[in-house]
């Protein structure tokens, strides 16, 4: 029996449909009550960048998936080095979102019960 | 008490073998005593498409049925299913068109062990 998931979003948003689909599938399982946390690392780390505009290639906004999160409680966290190899501060990122530590990633693999990568 | 397993693919019944792959796992965990669900997402959903004719390929669509009459529940995301223009009744029997919130969800919570295969 599972309590908890850890959704990992490790691709950028748009052109590929990867991240959009953790974000729905992390929202699923937040509707219903599990505790569920989302991990944006990797290339997943331009998921967190505000100025994102969809709208120019028609896709959905990865954002606005995002937020629909905070609703039921879902925290977003960002990993700090993949930012930082990235060349993204963190003012560039929209609100809501919690930057951590690899390290400290790395502790939420195992706070969990279940984890998906995207 | 029998442990469960939820696999979640993502890739199709064509061009990559994750499918397949997908159900052997399904099978073995089976053979060891495992509940096993599978949850088809994105371009997974194709593999549980009726009628399917690879000419040199192993057939996913009968791999899957099989694997169904064998204990295997199955289920695949109703709007990406849409999303490909295919309409219910286009899946094989052992597969349910169903949702993330709901089937997905059930089988998540159901499970000791969560395996994802995509690329």
């Amino acid at each position: 029996m599972a309590n908890s998931i850890l959704v990992l979003i490790t691709k950028p948003p748009y052109g590929l449909e990867e991240a959009f689909a953790g974000l729905r599938l992390a929202l699923a399982m937040g509707v219903n009550g599990m505790k569920t946390s989302v991990l944006m690392l990797e290339d997943g780390v331009f998921n967190a960048l505000a100025a994102q505009k969809p709208e120019a290639v028609k896709m959905p906004s990865n954002i606005e998936a995002t937020k629909e999160l905070y609703d039921f409680e879902v925290p977003v966290y960002v990993v700090k080095e993949d930012l930082d190899a990235r060349g993204i501060p963190e003012s560039k990122l929209f609100e809501g979102l919690k930057v951590v530590s690899a390290a400290k990633a790395k502790e939420m693999l195992a706070e969990h019960d279940l984890t998906t990568t995207f | 008490m029998a442990k469960t397993l939820t696999i979640l693919w993502r890739t199709g019944s064509m061009m990559a073998m994750d499918a397949n792959v997908a159900v052997k796992i399904a099978m073995a965990a089976k053979k060891k005593g495992y509940n096993v669900h599978m949850f088809g997402y994105g371009e997974g959903v194709t593999a549980v498409k009726k009628g399917q004719r690879p000419k040199r390929f192993p057939n996913v669509g009968e791999e899957l049925e099989q694997a169904g009459k064998e204990g295997v529940t199955q289920a695949v995301c109703e709007t990406c299913f849409a999303a490909r223009g295919f309409e219910r009744g286009e899946e094989i029997p052992s597969a349910k068109v169903g949702s993330l919130t709901n089937d997905l969800f059930k089988f998540v919570s159901e499970s000791d062990r969560l395996v994802t295969i995509a690329r």
